[in-house]
C-alpha cells in the first residue's frame, strides 16, 4: 500500500515535469577525435561503486584520490601508468555526496552536501581518523540542495556553490549562493542568484567560475564568473540577503520574460553569463571543469578550460576573456563518447585527462552506471579552432595548425549566426532573436595560424555561432569540429 | 451406516493427506478436475505472463516446442496439434507427460554392442544408420550404425520431464501457462509467418566470386582497374615498415621465399617461383635486410605466463576470434576447421609487444580492415597474445642488418614490384608493361597454372575460372545487393551474420558463439541477421554500430568488430537504400498524452510486462537482459517495430519474444484499443528514450551496508532527522543515528545496520533506513540549559555548533560539538555482556572554560519512563537506561512526553564524564 502510494507520488512528480525532449544527437566525430585523443579505460574493482564526484592528484604525483557520490574517498595507485591497472585503497567512507576535494598541508579538504570538512590521517595508517567541520554555515533541507566546492584559491579559501532547494525555491539559508570558506573556517557570502551548479573552479586567468545548468532564468547551460557582490540570475535566493548584511540590500528583481542584455541594464548586480553552451549541441548539463596546465603535454590547448557534461558524456573546451570589465568567451566541441555521465575532470601529472562520474538519477547517454576513463593525447595535433576572441571590428580566430591561406582568406567561408535566450522564470528557453552577421574580410596571418575576421552586424548579448566547414589546414584536412560558439556580452572599444 | 462413516473418514484422510504442505504443486494440480483447471485458466489465466513463462527460465517450454523445420523433432509444434486434442488433454500432457506420448515423439533407448546407451528421439533412419536427437541438447545429434546396434526399445517415459511444474511458483502460474498453451493451440501454427531457416551459403554467386578474388588479391595494384571492380576497397598489403620493426626477420625472409608453405591460404603471392629454392631464400633474405635497414628491428621471442595464457585461451574462444580463425587447443595448436582465415605460425612471427600493438590497432598495419579492431583492452591483448605466442622459441640469434645485402635487397624489391601492393616503403612507380585488367590474357601469367616470371597465388582451378570469367565477361554495374554481398564477403561479416541466403554461423563454428544468459536461447549468442537490417535500424544507429562499436546485447560474448569507417562506411547507405518494408498504417494519434500513459502501463507488470525480460535504463530484469527499452526508438524504424510486434518470429526465428498481437489480435483485449492503437501507444511511450518513465515492475537493486569487524558510518538523510544525519553501525549489532544539526542521539536499533537504497539510487531523494525497527528519541539538542532549553523546531539550535568527529582504532566515532563555549565529546560503544546481550554505552565528556550550572543531558525520551531505582529507568517498556557515572536524573514531562534528564554542573577547566547505557529489554 505504502509502496503504491510512493509510486503514485513519483508518477505524479514525473507527470509534472516538463515534456521530455530527446537527449541530443552525437556530434559524429568520435572516430576522428580518437586519432588525436585516445580514450583509455580504467578498470574498476567490481565490488566497489566508484561514482566519482571529484578527483585530486596526491603530492607524490603517483596516487589519484577519487571521492564519490556514495561518500567514499579512495587512494588509487597505478592509474597514471600507460595501461592503468589501478589498486584502490579506501581512505575514508560514510560521507555525503562529495563534489569537491583538494589535498593541502597534509589534509583533505572536501565539500560534501552538509559541510566543508578537513580530513586527516593523524596516525599515518593510510586511513582517515579526524574529520573537522570547517563550515556548515548553509541550510540543508532538501536532497536536491547539492554543494559544489572548489579547490582552494591562492589564499586557501574554498568557494562553495550551493544549489537551490529545487529549481524554483530557496527554502534554507544561502541556497542559491556562493560562500567562500576561509582556512580558519569563516564563511563569507560571495554572490547570490545561483540555480543548480555542477562544477566550480578558476578559469584560465585564475578567476573563480562555476558551471550553471539550464533551467529557470537560464535558457541554456553556462560558465559564469562568481563575482563578489554579484547576482547570478535566479532571484529566488534574495531571501538570504538578510543573513548577509555586508552584501547590502537585495538587487532589483528582474522582469520576466525578458532578455539578459535588457535586464543587466536594470539590475546592476546581474552578471552576464560568460560562456553560454547552446543546449544539446554543447552538452545538456555541463559539469566539472579544469584548466589545462600541463605545459603542452595534452596537446595544443594549453591554458584552456576543459569541461565535462553529465547528460551527454562529452568533454568540451572553453576560453574566456575580460572585455570592458565583463567576462565572456567561447566554447568548442572536443571529445565525445564517454561511457557515463561526467561529473568531474582532472589533469594527471603526465598530462592526461581523467574524467568520471555516474549515470544515476538523470537521463544520461553513456551506458555505464559509473566509470572512470582517461584521455591521452596521441601526440598528433588535430586541426581545430584553437581560440576565438572579440576584436573591435570582428573576431580573431586562432587555429592549431597552419590554415590553407587561399580558403581561409575568403570571408564567405566563415558562416555566422547569432541568437540569444529568453531570460525568464520558466524552465529553459528556445533560441530566439536569430540574426545572420556577415564576415566581410578575412586576413590570414603570415604564420597561417591566425585569421582576423571583420564582421558586420554583430549583436551584443548574443551567442555567435561559427560554422567553418570549408576551412582546410595547409595539408588539406578539414576541421575535426567545424563549430564554435562565442558569447558576445561586450564589444571591445578602441 | 458404519461403512459410510469409514468411507467418509477415509475420504477425509485422503483429503488431509493431499492438502499437507509436503504436497508438490504437480500433485495438488493432479487431484483437481482437469476441466475445472481449463475453466479457471480461461477465466483467470494471464496469457501474457503465460507467454513469458513459456519462453523463460528453467521451464523454457519453447526450447523444445518451438517452431522449427519439420525435420527437427523434439517436441510437437503446439500450433499443429490437430483437432482431436482437447484442452483437458493439454492439462494431462503438462502434468503427466508420459501418460500419453504423441506419436513420433517417443524416446527410444538404444544400447550398442560396445555397451554404450543413448536416449533420444529418432530424427531419421535408414538401412545403415539411426540418427538420434537428445532433447536435453537439441543441437546435438548422435549417429548410430545399425551394425553396432545391440538393442532398441521405446522408452516408457516421455522426453518431456515429469517435474517441469516444480519450476512454477504456484497454481496461478500454471493457469497462466495453460492459458497461453490453449491460445497457441487455438491460434494454430503461424508457420506462414515464421521465416524457416533456409540453407545458407558462404560462397558468393559465381559472377561475384571473381570480383571478390580480384579485390582480395588486389590484382588492380598491378593491373589498372576497371570501373566496376573498384566498388569495394581492395585489400591492401600490410605496412612493411611496421613489419620490419616488429616481426621476426627470419620469419619474414622465410615467408617471402615460401609464402604458401608458411601460411597456407595467404593472399601474398610467391614472387620468385621461377627461381630455384636456395636462390629464392637468398633473395628473400636480401629483401629482409633491405626492410630492416630502414628501421630498428625490435623483435624478441615472446615470454608468457600460464595465467595469462589461460585467460587468453578463454578470450580467443569467446570474443569472436574463432568466427574467422580456427579454434585452438590449450597449447595453441590449431584444430582444423574449414573456411578459417589462416594465421601461420604466430609464435615465430610476432614478439609479444608486436602482437599486442597489432591487436590494439590492426588498421595501423593493415589499413583495409579485413582484420578488425576488436575493441580489446590492453590486458585482453596481452592475454590473447600470450595464448597465441606460448610456443615461442626460447632464444634467437640477433638479427644484424647487412648493408650490402640491403642494397641488393632494395633492387630485388623494386624488380619484383613489391611496391605495387606494399606502398609505404618506396615510391610507387608506374609499370607500363603490365596490361590493364581488361586486357589481361586470362590463359597466361598469374591465371595460368604454368610457372614463370609472375606472381604465383596458388589459385585453385575454380578461382582461376572465376577471375577469368569476371575479366572476360565483366558486369557493367553491380546492383546494390551485389555490392553489399561483395562487402559482406570481403570483411567476412557472413561468418557471424546472414543476409538472405548468404552467410550465417556455420554448424562447425556454432559452439564457439557463447552467451552469459542461457534464458535468451540462441538469440542470446548468435549475432542478429542482416536481412532487412536497413529497414530495421535507423541510419545513425547503424553508423554507431559499424563505426563506434555501439553494442546493446551485453549477453552476447562475441563482440561486434570494427572495420573502420573508410572501409565499411559505404554499407550504411547501401543498407538504407536497399532494404525496405511494406508501409504500415499507423493508428491515429488522437490524444498523445493518453497514449503515452497507456504505453507506460503496457510496458509495466500490470500490462504486457515488457520489463519482465527487457532492461530498462540499464536496470536488468531478473530473468534476462533483453534489449534496453529506452533505446528502442533510437535504434528502430517505426515500420519495423510495428511489424515485429505483430510477429516477432517472422523476423528472428530464434527469438524468445512472444507475440502479444498474434494474427493481428491483441491477446490483452482488456487493454484499450486494437492492435494498431496498442502498438502505437507503446511507441509513443518509448519515444522518450532514456527519459521514458520507469514502468512498474522494474527490479530495483537491493542495497545493505553490512557491519562486520569494524564500525561503519553513513552521513545522509535519516527518517525523522533533517539532512544532517549520521548513521553508525557497531560490530555486535547495535546501531544509532546521530543528528549533526541538533546534536542529539536520534534513534537506536539492534540487529542489521542500514539500507542506503533511498539515498544511493536515483537522485538520492529518499532516506537511509535502519534494517530493523528503531527506537526514536524526540527532537532538540541532548545537552542544553536545564531550565531554559532551546524551544524545539525543525531548524538549527542557535548556540550549538557541530565540529566533526574522530575515529578510534575500531573506526568508532567520537562526535565533537560545542554548546556556547562548552566543548562536548560524545562517544558511543557497543558492549557485549557476559550473558551475550548487547548494550549501547554513551560516554559524554564535557569541558567548560568556566563554572556552569543549570545544565542537563537528555538521556532518553518516551511516552512512559519508570524509575527502577539504583539509577535504572525503563523507557516505554522497551529499553532500560542505567546511569553509571553516579549522576542524578529527573523525569520531566514536556510537550506531552517524558524526558529523562541528567542534571549537570560543570567546574571550569575540569572535564567531566557522564556515562550511561541502553539495554534492550
Amino acid at each position: 500500500m505504502f509502496t503504491t502510494l510512493i509510486e503514485s507520488l513519483i508518477t505524479l512528480l514525473f507527470i509534472c515535469l516538463p515534456q521530455q525532449e530527446p537527449l541530443g544527437e552525437y556530434w559524429g566525430t568520435a572516430e576522428e577525435e580518437a586519432k588525436y585523443y585516445k580514450m583509455v579505460e580504467v578498470p574498476l574493482p567490481p565490488e566497489l561503486a566508484v561514482e566519482a564526484g571529484s578527483f585530486e592528484v596526491m603530492p607524490d604525483k603517483k596516487q589519484l584520490a577519487i571521492a564519490t557520490r556514495r561518500g567514499d574517498i579512495f587512494l588509487v595507485d597505478g592509474i597514471f601508468q600507460k595501461h592503468p591497472e589501478p589498486v584502490f585503497k579506501k581512505y575514508a567512507s560514510g560521507l555525503d555526496e562529495i563534489f569537491g576535494m583538494a589535498y593541502r598541508k597534509g589534509a583533505f579538504h572536501i565539500t560534501q552536501q552538509t559541510e566543508v570538512t578537513r580530513i586527516t590521517d593523524t596516525n599515518n595508517d593510510g586511513r582517515a581518523d579526524q574529520f573537522d567541520t570547517l563550515s556548515d554555515r548553509w541550510g540543508f533541507r532538501h536532497y536536491h540542495e547539492f554543494s559544489f566546492g572548489s579547490k582552494p584559491d591562492p589564499e586557501g579559501n574554498i568557494w562553495v556553490a550551493l544549489c537551490l532547494s529545487e529549481s524554483y525555491h530557496s527554502k534554507a539559508p544561502f541556497r542559491g549562493w556562493c560562500l567562500k570558506i576561509t582556512p580558519d573556517g569563516r564563511s563569507i557570502p560571495v554572490c547570490s542568484g545561483i540555480r543548480s551548479p555542477c562544477g566550480i573552479g578558476p578559469n584560465e586567468h585564475g578567476v573563480m567560475f562555476y558551471a550553471e545548468s539550464q533551467g529557470p532564468w537560464n535558457g541554456s547551460c553556462s560558465l559564469k564568473v562568481l563575482q563578489p557582490g554579484g547576482f547570478m540570475g535566479h532571484p529566488v535566493s534574495f531571501n538570504s540577503y538578510e543573513l548577509a548584511t555586508e552584501m547590502g540590500p537585495p538587487p532589483t528583481v528582474p522582469n520576466t520574460p525578458s532578455r539578459l542584455e535588457v535586464e543587466r541594464k536594470r539590475v546592476k548586480e546581474l552578471v552576464p553569463y560568460a560562456v553560454v553552451f547552446p543546449y544539446k549541441r554543447m552538452g545538456r548539463s555541463i559539469s566539472g571543469f579544469m584548466v589545462d596546465r600541463t605545459g603542452g603535454k595534452f596537446g595544443p590547448f594549453e591554458n584552456q578550460i576543459f569541461i565535462g557534461d553529465f547528460s551527454l558524456g562529452v568533454v568540451m573546451r572553453a576560453t574566456t576573456e575580460k572585455i570592458n570589465g565583463v567576462w565572456q568567451g567561447a566554447c568548442y566541441p572536443f571529445r565525445e563518447g564517454f561511457d557515463t555521465g561526467l561529473l568531474a575532470v582532472q589533469f594527471t601529472p603526465n598530462g592526461n585527462l581523467i574524467a568520471g562520474g555516474t549515470n544515476r538519477g538523470w537521463p544520461v547517454r553513456g551506458p555505464k552506471a559509473y566509470a572512470v576513463q582517461r584521455l591521452d593525447w596521441t601526440g598528433i595535433t588535430p586541426f581545430e579552432i584553437k581560440t576565438i576572441s572579440a576584436t573591435v571590428d570582428g573576431f580573431k580566430m586562432t587555429f592549431t595548425k597552419p590554415v590553407d591561406p587561399k580558403i581561409a582568406s575568403v570571408a564567405t567561408n566563415y558562416q555566422l549566426a547569432t541568437f540569444t535566450h529568453i531570460y525568464r522564470q520558466g524552465y529553459g528557453s528556445p533560441e530566439v532573436d536569430q540574426t545572420t552577421p556577415v564576415a566581410t574580410q578575412a586576413v590570414v596571418s603570415e604564420d597561417l595560424m591566425t585569421v582576423n575576421l571583420k564582421v558586420d552586424d554583430r549583436v551584443q548579448g548574443h551567442v555567435h555561432d561559427f560554422r567553418l566547414p570549408a576551412i582546410r589546414s595547409n595539408e588539406g584536412e578539414p576541421l575535426v569540429h567545424a563549430d564554435a560558439y562565442y558569447t558576445l556580452n561586450e564589444i571591445p572599444r578602441n | 451406516m458404519q461403512i459410510i462413516i469409514s468411507i467418509s473418514f477415509l475420504l477425509l484422510l485422503v483429503f488431509f493427506s493431499q492438502t499437507t504442505s509436503a504436497q508438490t504443486l504437480n500433485e495438488k494440480l493432479l487431484i483437481e478436475n482437469p476441466e475445472a483447471l481449463v475453466a479457471a485458466a480461461r477465466e483467470g489465466g494471464d496469457i501474457v505472463r503465460g507467454a513469458i513463462l513459456f519462453h523463460q527460465g528453467n521451464i523454457n517450454c519453447a526450447k523444445c516446442h518451438r517452431a522449427q523445420s519439420d525435420s527437427v523433432r523434439i517436441g510437437p509444434n503446439l500450433g499443429k496439434l490437430g483437432a482431436d486434442i482437447t484442452d483437458t488433454y493439454l492439462v494431462e500432457a503438462i502434468l503427466e507427460p508420459s501418460k500419453t506420448i504423441k506419436k513420433d515423439y517417443e524416446s527410444v533407448i538404444i544400447s550398442t554392442l560396445d555397451g554404450e546407451i543413448f536416449t533420444g528421439i529418432i530424427q531419421a533412419e535408414n538401412e545403415a544408420q539411426i540418427i538420434l536427437r537428445d532433447p536435453a541438447e537439441a543441437d546435438r545429434v548422435v549417429k548410430i550404425n545399425r551394425k553396432d546396434l545391440d538393442e532398441m526399445r521405446i522408452a516408457k517415459k516421455s522426453s518431456m520431464p515429469d517435474d517441469l511444474i516444480k519450476e512454477l511458483k504456484d497454481r496461478q502460474q500454471f493457469l497462466d501457462l495453460l492459458r497461453y498453451v490453449i491460445d497457441l493451440k487455438e491460434r494454430g501454427s503461424n508457420d506462414e509467418l515464421v521465416a524457416t531457416a533456409t540453407e545458407t551459403t558462404h560462397e558468393l554467386s559465381s559472377e561475384l566470386t571473381g570480383i571478390n578474388l580480384i579485390n582480395e588479391l588486389n590484382c588492380a595494384a598491378c593491373h589498372r582497374p576497371q570501373a566496376a571492380l573498384s566498388l569495394t576497397n581492395p585489400k591492401q598489403a600490410p605496412d612493411l615498415n611496421w613489419s620490419a620493426r616488429h616481426l621476426n626477420p627470419e620469419f619474414l625472409a622465410e615467408f617471402i621465399a615460401n609464402p604458401h608453405a608458411l601460411k597456407p591460404g595467404t593472399t601474398m603471392p610467391n614472387l620468385f617461383q621461377s627461381k630455384d629454392k636456395s636462390r629464392r631464400l637468398d633473395d628473400a633474405i636480401a629483401i629482409t635486410h633491405f626492410l630492416t635497414s630502414r628501421t630498428n628491428n625490435e623483435f624478441t621471442p615472446a615470454k608468457t605466463n600460464t595465467e595469462s595464457i589461460k585467460r587468453g585461451d578463454e578470450l580467443f574462444h569467446s570474443l569472436g576470434c574463432v568466427a574467422c580463425h580456427a579454434p585452438r587447443d590449450p597449447t595453441a595448436q590449431e584444430r582444423q576447421l574449414d573456411q578459417s582465415i589462416p594465421l601461420g605460425e604466430l609464435a615465430l612471427k610476432y614478439s609479444l609487444a608486436g602482437l599486442v600493438e597489432f591487436l590494439e590497432n590492426p588498421h595501423a598495419v593493415r589499413p583495409s580492415g579485413r582484420m578488425p579492431n576488436m575493441s580489446l583492452t590492453n590486458r585482453e591483448t596481452l592475454d590473447i597474445a600470450a595464448f597465441l605466442l606460448q610456443n615461442a622459441p626460447q632464444s634467437m640469434t640477433h638479427w644484424k642488418t647487412n648493408p650490402s645485402l640491403a642494397k641488393n635487397g632494395k633492387q630485388l624489391f623494386m624488380d619484383a614490384n613489391c611496391s605495387a601492393c606494399h606502398q609505404t616503403v618506396l615510391p610507387v612507380s608506374e609499370s607500363p608493361q603490365i596490361p590493364t585488367l581488361a586486357d589481361v590474357n586470362v590463359n597466361k601469367g598469374c591465371l595460368s597454372s604454368a610457372t614463370g616470371d609472375w606472381p604465383n597465388y596458388e589459385l585453385s582451378d575454380s578461382d582461376r575460372l572465376a577471375i577469368a570469367s569476371s575479366i572476360t565477361n565483366p558486369l557493367k554495374e553491380l546492383s546494390q545487393e551485389q555490392q553489399i554481398a561483395v562487402s559482406l564477403k570481403s570483411f567476412n561479416c557472413i561468418a557471424c551474420h546472414d543476409r538472405g541466403e548468404l552467410g550465417g554461423v556455420t554448424k562447425a563454428r556454432n559452439p564457439h558463439f557463447k552467451t552469459t544468459n542461457l534464458n535468451l536461447g540462441d538469440q542470446g549468442r548468435i549475432p542478429p541477421t542482416l536481412s532487412g537490417v536497413g529497414a530495421k535500424l535507423n541510419r545513425n544507429w547503424i553508423r554507431d554500430v559499424l563505426v563506434n562499436a555501439r553494442a546493446i546485447r551485453p549477453y552476447m560474448k562475441t563482440r561486434m568488430p570494427q572495420y573502420g569507417e573508410s572501409n565499411i562506411g559505404h554499407l550504411i547507405d547501401l543498407f538504407q537504400s536497399e532494404d525496405k518494408l511494406p508501409s504500415v498504417e499507423f493508428a491515429k494519434i488522437d490524444n498523445q498524452k493518453e497514449m503515452r500513459e497507456l504505453g507506460h502501463r503496457m510496458a509495466g507488470n500490470q500490462g504486457l510486462n515488457c520489463v519482465a525480460c527487457h532492461t530498462y535504463q540499464y536496470k536488468q530484469s531478473d530473468t534476462m537482459p533483453a534489449v534496453d527499452l529506452t533505446e528502442m526508438t533510437d535504434r528502430l524504424k517505426k515500420e519495423w517495430f510495428f511489424q515485429y510486434m505483430l510477429a516477432p518470429q517472422s523476423f528472428s526465428p530464434n527469438t524468445v519474444m512472444p507475440s502479444f498481437w498474434p494474427g493481428g489480435n491483441a491477446i490483452r483485449a482488456d487493454i484499450k484499443g486494437d492492435s494498431q492503437y496498442q502498438i502505437e501507444s507503446l511507441w509513443q511511450y518509448l519515444i522518450d528514450g532514456r527519459q521514458a518513465r520507469m514502468p512498474r515492475g522494474v527490479v530495483r537493486e537491493r542495497l545493505e551496508i553490512v557491519v562486520t569487524d569494524e564500525t561503519k558510518m553513513l552521513r545522509r538523510s535519516y527518517p525523522g532527522i533533517g539532512k544532517r544525519g549520521i548513521g553508525v553501525g557497531y560490530p555486535g549489532g547495535v546501531n544509532l543515528a546521530f543528528d549533526a544539526e541538533q546534536m542529539r542521539l536520534a534513534m537506536i536499533w539492534k540487529g542489521k545496520f542500514l539500507d542506503p537504497g533511498g539515498v544511493w539510487t536515483g537522485q538520492g531523494h529518499g532516506t537511509a533506513r535502519p534494517m530493523e525497527r528503531a527506537i526514536n528519541f524526540s527532537k532538540g539538542p541532548d545537552f542544553d540549559s536545564h531550565s531554559l532549553p532551546w524551544k524545539v523546531d525543525d531548524t538549527r539550535p542557535p548556540n550549538h555548533q557541530f565540529l566533526g568527529y574522530k575515529l578510534d582504532e575500531t573506526q568508532s566515532p567520537t562526535f565533537l560539538y560545542r554548546f556556547g563555549n562548552i566543548k562536548v565529546e560524545d562517544f558511543f560503544e557497543s558492549i557485549t555482556t557476559r550473558d551475550e546481550s548487547i548494550i549501547l554505552r554513551r560516554d559524554t565528556l564535557l569541558t567548560s572554560p568556566s563554572d556552569k550550572d543549570d545544565l542537563s543531558l537528555k538521556a532518553a525520551t518516551g511516552k512512559q519512563i519508570k524509575d527502577l531505582g539504583l539509577g535504572k529507568y525503563l523507557i516505554d517498556n522497551q529499553i532500560v537506561v542505567t546511569i553509571l557515572s553516579g549522576h542524578q536524573a529527573e523525569i520531566i514531562e514536556m510537550d506531552g512526553e517524558k524526558q529523562l534528564k541528567i542534571k549537570l554542573n560543570l567546574i571550569g577547566g575540569r572535564p567531566q564524564n557522564t556515562v550511561f547505557e541502553f539495554e534492550w529489554k
